[in-house]
């Protein structure tokens, strides 16, 4: 029972992490990013690279940031401006670039399964079982994520403007805020946040150029569902990803995968803003 | 009148000098480059390519050189179909020879038997595929489970197996012999799960296993990435049950590092094998590749042993007629870095195998061998 | 040159002659050709061009739905997918037979019919936005390509399902059934989108509420269309795999889909001819240059 509580946790702890970036694009920009997956991907390579390099994960971690801002400005700055008004073409662009960055990270690294070494192994004794430790950290890491993102869009003064232009880009502007500065900058953090959660997960999982793709559907729906707050991912990824969990042990692993897409598709139908309060 | 003359005996020199320079036998190689498959498809390419070398440099087979033509098939039906089809009707191979997941080879069947084209399958696999145009060289359930189970049964006294898998032709298949030799054994088993070939999220069939009290796992999962995700989250989750392989090789072992430890894996082939042919192998490949050599194992060797054993059957036929060249597969005999082999039973070989114990340095342990083991009857022929 | 037009003529059942005289004239030197082709090209292109043609139908019902109706839709390659796997699944159960098939067709149209009017449903009512329909579209194959995993081996699961016995027809006939079932497809289409329904559909995609105001029920037709194309590209897929002899998971998957988007974005959004032609060319070309070039 209690691995199972265990399980949902840490699965919605990883799905909001990964979640988080694109969310925060959406919220901002309104427009779905599908290079998401292959931002992750980047991410998950960076920390291969500095892996390799013997770095301590306390570096490693912001390197991999590091390495999907830059992405995200590149992205920004070349394809996704000229697509504000499109969204459905942002889609298409963003996935072509995507499967590109797959194919050149093919190109360097080689089509190879890699791994990267956990940097917290074996299990911890937590409340009474023995359970992994490195997925017990992760519900600290989105803890963490959650509280750092929080403060930045309450506490700061790109946050106000940033929430700003979520609420009413048109005004916004009217009144002088530089929306095109706060959308690369999201588009950057977001980026940033993509490759962080990638490589956050390299651990329990293996490093390939395809490895981001599964969880690109799930994060995508669950922004969705979420509407633009990040409290209401954190409640949609504890309910969807606990569903998931739940279907995944009792019913089938398979069908388990695919709670997440079909609860949100019609829960969207149903109240077409998701969870958020109106 | 003369330069007429010079041109036509050049002419005549260059048509009789082609003629000479004789076509190629062409060796089609569809293999997955990208998929599942692509961490050892390059090992695959590489033994092929070494075999390719020196068969050429001895003056290739019947005087004519031997050519590779590689494809790849995505490690699945798909992909498989596209490769086929391409390597059998448009470079119109002589042969293929290849190690493959069952999905593509299923796929590529009806397109081997279309284009009527030999079919050398070097990869271990789950058994009975009995094409008229399939010969096999590489193990099979009843060559390679009973070493490990009855290793658990005697040695950590199991009785209790968990059964782990990707689901597909293989997984399952593999899983259906083991379950089968487990109760026949003595043993019990408690659960048996799968998860797609690209499923990575192995959580939920861990905690179960958890729950259900085995003393012993056996997996088989596809090659590459989920081998390494299974033995992660395995060992993350701080699962050290004696912990049975049955699809992985020494490489992705190797380089799986620490967590591999402690895996018995069942092979036809380490590198350890102590044969002079073995060492032969494994020098002329570290001096032809170098740096870039990927570790020889159970996938790749067959592969090497099959395009000899194409080279024998052409010689014995006499030629690369198809008919000719299929029955003569089954009476020539290869040596090669595993041993002698020879396709005779029902176009299946008997094989030595070996019983590995993976180390903390990703180095295999030989604990027992077990010379000449049967494949069973794999294709009846039909009375 | 604007056709014309007579006052009072309504209704979207009117098909415009002198265009669709045209067009038929181009289809039959079409026909023509695809008749001869075979005995010119080899196997190996001929092989490719038969699977090119049924994905190329496909294409287009991604062009009906997109370029025509304004809906960005990843969910075709699930309809694809349920023609193929209606075939496999019934020829591996019940064997090869004329009942079989005509089984299978059946199984076809009406699982991809259902599908469809539950995707439509579920996508177009009074409020919904663009994006949340190419959300769905996008759900639906993956949710198939699930249920097609967790089938074991009724679907055979990652393997897909291949040694049934299907259609034995030569290479150059399955040429000819593939090549003149796109260009039937291909003239149906074109006849009626330059119809008063394509220019409704258009209306559709230009916008939505201003139709709505005319009193046009937007949910109704744009369901219809989703089930009519889902059907002709079901059947695509039951002709694929009756070619192939092979089902897998990867003819559902949305990648497939969103090859088949870019076909269409490639070879001409809203144009049915451009979809043809980015079908054909895409599908050609990564065949050939997969031989060239097999490690990228």
């Amino acid at each position: 029972m209690l691995t199972i509580a265990l399980d949902a946790i840490t699965t919605a702890a990883l799905l909001f992490i990964i979640s988080s970036g694109l969310l925060i694009v959406f919220g901002v920009m309104k427009i779905i990013n599908f290079a998401h997956a292959a931002f992750v991907t980047v991410g998950a390579y960076a920390a291969l690279v500095g892996a390799r390099l013997a770095l301590p994960w306390v570096l490693i971690l912001p390197l991999a940031f590091a390495t999907g801002a830059a992405c995200g400005a590149l992205t920004e700055t070349t394809i996704v401006r000229r697509l504000y008004r499109r969204p459905l073409d942002a889609i298409l662009a963003t996935w072509g670039l995507g499967t590109v960055i797959g194919q050149v990270i093919t190109l360097i690294f080689g089509r190879e399964v890699q791994f990267v070494q956990a940097p917290i192994t074996g299990t911890a004794y937590f409340l009474g079982i023995d359970y992994s430790a490195y997925r017990i950290a992760m519900i600290a890491a989105a803890i963490i994520v959650a509280v750092v993102f929080t403060g930045l869009l309450n506490g700061t003064r790109l946050g106000l403007s940033t929430r700003a232009v979520i609420m009413n880009e048109m005004l916004a502007q009217g009144l002088g805020v530089d929306s095109a500065r706060v959308r690369l900058v999201t588009f950057v953090i977001g980026s940033g946040l993509a490759a962080l959660s990638g490589a956050l997960i390299t651990p329990l999982s293996s490093v390939d150029p395809n490895m981001g793709l599964p969880w690109l559907i799930s994060a995508f729906m669950l922004v969705m569902v979420s509407g633009g707050s990040l409290l209401t991912l954190a409640v949609s990824s504890l309910v969807l990803g606990g569903l998931q969990v739940v279907v995944s042990t009792f019913v089938n692993p398979i069908l388990g995968g695919l709670t997440i897409a079909i609860c949100a598709a019609v829960v969207l139908r149903i109240r077409p803003e998701g969870f958020a309060r109106a | 009148m003369t330069s007429r003359a010079f041109i036509a005996s050049l002419a005549f020199m260059a048509a009789t000098g082609s003629a000479l320079a004789a076509d190629p036998i062409r060796i089609g190689v569809p293999v997955g480059l990208s998929g599942a498959n692509s961490v050892v498809a390059p090992s695959v390419v590489q033994s092929a390519e070494l075999a390719v070398e020196e068969i050429n440099a001895k003056g290739g087979v019947l005087g004519r050189p031997l050519a590779l033509d590689v494809a790849d098939d995505g490690s699945g039906a798909a992909g498989a179909q596209k490769a086929f089809d391409a390597l059998v009707f448009q470079k119109k191979v002589n042969v293929l020879i290849s190690m493959e997941t069952s999905a593509a080879r299923n796929a590529g069947l009806p397109i081997v038997a279309r284009g009527k084209t030999p079919f050398i399958y070097t990869s271990f696999y789950e058994g009975k595929s009995c094409s008229p145009y399939l010969y096999v060289n590489a193990w099979v359930p009843e060559q390679q489970v009973p070493p490990i189970v009855d290793y658990f049964n005697k040695e950590k006294k199991a009785s209790k197996y968990f059964l782990i898998g990707s689901d597909y032709a293989f997984g399952r298949g593999m899983l259906a012999f083991t379950k089968a030799y487990i109760e026949k054994t003595g043993g019990k088993v408690l659960g048996e799960e799968y998860l797609p070939m690209d499923g990575s999220d192995w959580t939920s069939i861990i905690s179960k296993l958890k729950a259900s009290g085995a003393d012993a796992i056996i997996t088989s999962t596809a090659g590459g990435a989920p081998n390494v995700t299974l033995t992660k989250q395995l060992r993350a989750a701080g699962v050290s049950l004696p912990y049975g392989n049955l699809a992985v090789d020494e490489g992705t072992a190797k380089s799986m590092g620490a967590d591999a430890a402690d895996i018995y894996i069942s092979a036809s082939y380490v590198t350890g094998i102590d044969s002079a042919a073995n060492k032969a192998f494994l020098a002329a490949m570290g001096k032809k590749f170098g740096a870039d050599l990927k570790t020889p194992n159970d996938l790749s060797v067959p592969e090497y042993e099959g395009v000899y054993a194409y080279k024998a059957a052409v010689e014995k036929a006499g030629g690369t007629d198809p008919q000719k060249v299929l029955a003569a597969l089954s009476e020539v005999a290869v040596d090669g870095p595993r041993g002698t082999i020879k396709m005779d039973k029902q176009r299946h070989a008997p094989l030595t195998m070996y019983l590995g114990q993976v180390q903390a340095d990703g180095s295999v342990k030989v604990i027992q061998s077990f010379s000449n083991v049967d494949p069973g009857a794999q294709c009846p022929p039909k009375s | 040159m604007p056709e014309a037009r007579q006052f009072g003529q309504t209704g979207a059942a009117s098909i415009d002659f002198s265009a669709g005289l045209r067009i038929t004239v181009l289809a039959l030197l079409v026909v023509g050709s695809i008749v001869l082709a075979p005995l010119l090209l080899d196997t190996y292109t001929t092989n490719i061009l038969i699977r090119a043609f049924f994905v190329a139908i496909a294409a287009i019902t991604v062009d009906i739905v997109w370029g025509y109706c304004g809906t960005l839709t990843f969910g075709q390659s699930a309809f694809f997918g349920i023609g193929v796997y209606a075939l496999a699944i019934i020829f591996t159960e019940y064997g090869f037979g004329s009942w079989q098939a005509l089984l299978g067709i059946a199984t076809a149209i009406i699982a991809a019919a259902t599908v469809a009017a539950l995707t439509g449903w579920l996508s177009f009512y009074p409020g919904s936005t663009p994006l949340y329909a190419s959300i769905v579209s996008l759900v639906v194959p993956i949710v198939l390509v699930q249920i097609l995993y967790s089938g074991g081996t009724f679907t055979g699961s990652s393997s897909g399902l291949v040694g049934f016995e299907s259609f034995d027809l030569e290479v150059e006939n399955w040429f000819r059934l593939a090549g003149l079932s796109l260009a039937a497809v291909a003239t149906i289409a074109l006849i009626i989108m330059r119809s008063d329904t394509g220019r409704l559909l258009k209306a559709l995609r230009d916008n939505d509420e201003r139709c709505t105001y005319l009193g046009v029920d937007t949910s109704r037709y744009r369901i219809i269309v989703l089930v009519l194309t889902a059907i002709v590209a079901s059947l695509a897929g039951f002709g694929y795999a009756a070619f192939g002899g092979v089902a897998a998971p990867e003819n559902a998957s949305f990648t497939f889909g969103t090859r088949l988007i870019i076909m269409v974005a490639l070879g001409g959004r809203g144009t049915i001819v451009g979809a043809i032609v980015g079908a054909l060319g895409i599908e050609v070309a990564s065949a050939y240059l997969s031989r060239s070039l097999p490690y990228i």
